[in-house]
């Protein structure tokens, strides 16, 4: 078959299938850039400038706001909390997400079914979540003590998110709630995407259960379980949703985490340049510490 | 005992363990049912009322004759026009990505994937700032030009693999036949990716409906109160009103659980494509 003949000119027509595709992206990438590039830039150099909002003049500060936030006594707490909350939260997840993972990952009648109610939490609004808990967790009427007084383990009345001590487990408890599903979700789906035979040749070799999970399904896994633990870390330490609807950082900040003091700094105190420079060392801490971890497992799979 | 009958028994156990530890994770779920049809004093009992006895619809016709229809509009508002918006500039993207090689295109679309990582608290402030020097705060378009950035990574990531999935033969004829390019894409690949091009409408309209964040942050006034920033705001009364927050939430989940409910296969195919195909 002949092709037909290009009607355009040639040298025209290269240059117009060149750009074309960049005209398909620009549109997106215009968005992109206005509500990601810029506000990030934007942020920084506000970070370096006093600035109330109200303030008409932004004069250069330096590293004045950065000094300021780290000399706040609160700083080294609200660090504390978000990593307890993060770490809590995501090993949680894990752990029952893989648990359950592991307890689907079979064919039988009804599997699609389970999977999908199980992961009715994770598709809810997170504020209909904290609804839910702050009704569950509710001192005089709330179901969690009606179900816990029996056992009397716990004082009678317990106020879980009014207390200081049991607030932020109590938070944890609903989010682990909340996102072991998406764990489950994606483990099982990883362990789908193994090659039965690899099984098979394992199991010739006479690899039984424990051996069969230890030495086949986890080492294919690292890339899911690599990306998993990433996304869930990154959704946890910066999930401002649920613990504001819950607790909004209180009793007592016993549940500030970083998130919601940089938001109570900007929005209710109006110290902007100070939140922004707090919203900076934030976004340095994380993207050295997703470096560090992808490097870190990156090597590991190669010394396997 | 023979060795079927111990399998079966296991198998019974296994399907009774399951089926338990299900009803126990979608417990709340009944519960903000279940509470949400009391009356004020069918709330607060001790033991709790564990099934309403003689339900009403009393909490949820006083939610609607507050400002809740106002707040249902504009969630509704923003989360549509967020799909198409977002539908539409993922759905350019992704073409590109999956039909031309083109200079920098992995750069790009790996790039696309990293912004889900991007720490919202970051831009919060400088976006705030933008859309006030704009006018924009209390406006449908702040909250609409903010999720849009959200949901293209993931929309662009589903639909290059459901566009990879179409063969490029099938546009190629219908270019033969006089149709330009995004009128192949139109007629020929989009009708093909139909089940992608919903899974994808889902996760953008939920990320939209379901966002809090952003939405507390730029509508202060109260008319232009999405869903959740509302039934979060029932919080800061002097005294809270249970039964009004409970028909709140339940309205909140309507769309969701339908959604999820008809489209739940495509969902999870959609969440986990990133990590298991990647």
């Amino acid at each position: 078959m002949s092709a037909p003949a290009p009607v355009v000119p040639r040298g025209r027509w290269v240059t117009y299938r060149q750009l074309y595709p960049y005209l398909l992206v620009a549109p997106a990438l215009c968005v992109l850039a206005l509500v990601l590039l810029y506000p990030f830039v934007d942020g920084v150099w506000i970070s370096f400038h006093e600035d109330t909002l109200m303030s008409q003049s932004r004069p250069f500060v330096g590293l004045q706001n950065y000094r300021t936030v780290f000399a706040i006594p609160q700083f080294g707490m609200v660090l504390r909390i978000s990593l307890t909350w993060t770490l809590g939260s995501v090993l949680g997840e894990a752990v029952l997400g893989g648990a359950v993972a592991v307890a689907l990952n079979r064919p039988f009648r009804g599997r699609g079914v389970f999977r999908a109610l199980l992961l009715v939490p994770w598709v809810m609004p997170p504020v209909v979540t904290a609804v839910i808990w702050r009704w569950l967790y509710h001192a005089e009427f709330g179901v969690v003590n009606q179900l816990l007084e029996p056992l009397g383990l716990f004082p009678p009345k317990e106020n879980w998110l009014g207390d200081p001590n049991t607030a932020l487990w109590a938070v944890i408890a609903a989010n682990v709630w909340r996102g072991f599903p998406f764990w489950m979700t994606m483990i099982l789906a990883g362990m789908q995407a193994i090659d039965p035979e690899i099984y098979e040749a394992a199991r010739v070799d006479g690899a039984r259960g424990w051996q069969l999970l230890c030495y086949v399904t986890l080492p294919n896994l690292r890339i899911v379980l690599t990306i998993t633990s990433i996304l869930s870390f990154v959704g946890n330490f910066n999930n401002f949703t649920l613990i504001y609807a819950m607790t909004e950082g209180g009793p007592v900040d016993s549940t500030k985490i970083l998130p919601i003091f940089i938001w109570e700094n900007a929005f209710k105190f109006t110290r902007f340049g100070e939140a922004a420079a707090l919203a900076t060392f934030f976004a340095v801490v994380m993207a050295i510490a997703i470096l560090v971890y992808a490097r870190a497992l990156r090597l590991r799979s190669r010394d396997a | 005992m023979t060795r079927s009958a111990t399998r079966r028994l296991a198998g019974l156990l296994f399907y009774a363990v399951l089926a338990l530890f299900t009803a126990v994770v979608l417990f709340p779920f009944y519960w903000l049912l279940a509470s949400s049809v009391k009356t004020q004093d069918q709330l607060f009992t001790i033991p709790p009322l564990w099934v309403p006895t003689a339900p009403t619809l009393g909490n949820f016709v006083r939610l609607f004759q507050g400002q809740f229809p106002t707040w249902f509009q504009n969630s509704l508002v923003v989360a549509v026009a967020t799909t198409v918006i977002g539908l539409t500039l993922a759905a350019l993207a992704a073409y590109a990505f999956s039909r031309f090689p083109f200079r920098g295109s992995r750069t790009l679309s790996t790039l696309f994937l990293f912004i889900q990582l991007f720490p919202v608290a970051v831009v919060i402030i400088p976006l705030f700032m933008l859309w006030t020097s704009l006018t924009l705060t209390n406006t449908y378009w702040s909250l609409i030009v903010t999720y849009l950035v959200f949901g293209l990574p993931i929309s662009t990531w589903l639909l290059i693999g459901f566009f990879n999935a179409v063969p490029v033969e099938l546009e190629e004829a219908a270019m033969i036949d006089g149709s330009s390019r995004l009128g192949a894409l139109w007629r020929v690949t989009l009708p093909l990716s139909l089940p992608g091009l919903a899974a994808t409408a889902i996760y953008v309209f939920l990320l939209a409906w379901n966002e809090f964040f952003f939405a507390l942050t730029f509508m202060n006034s109260t008319e232009m109160r999405t869903i959740p920033v509302g039934i979060e705001s029932f919080f800061a009364e002097h005294s809270v009103d249970w039964g009004l927050v409970m028909a709140g939430s339940v309205v909140a989940s309507v769309p969701v659980v339908v959604l999820f409910g008809l489209l739940s296969r495509y969902f999870i195919q959609g969440l986990t494509s990133g990590a298991v195909k990647g």
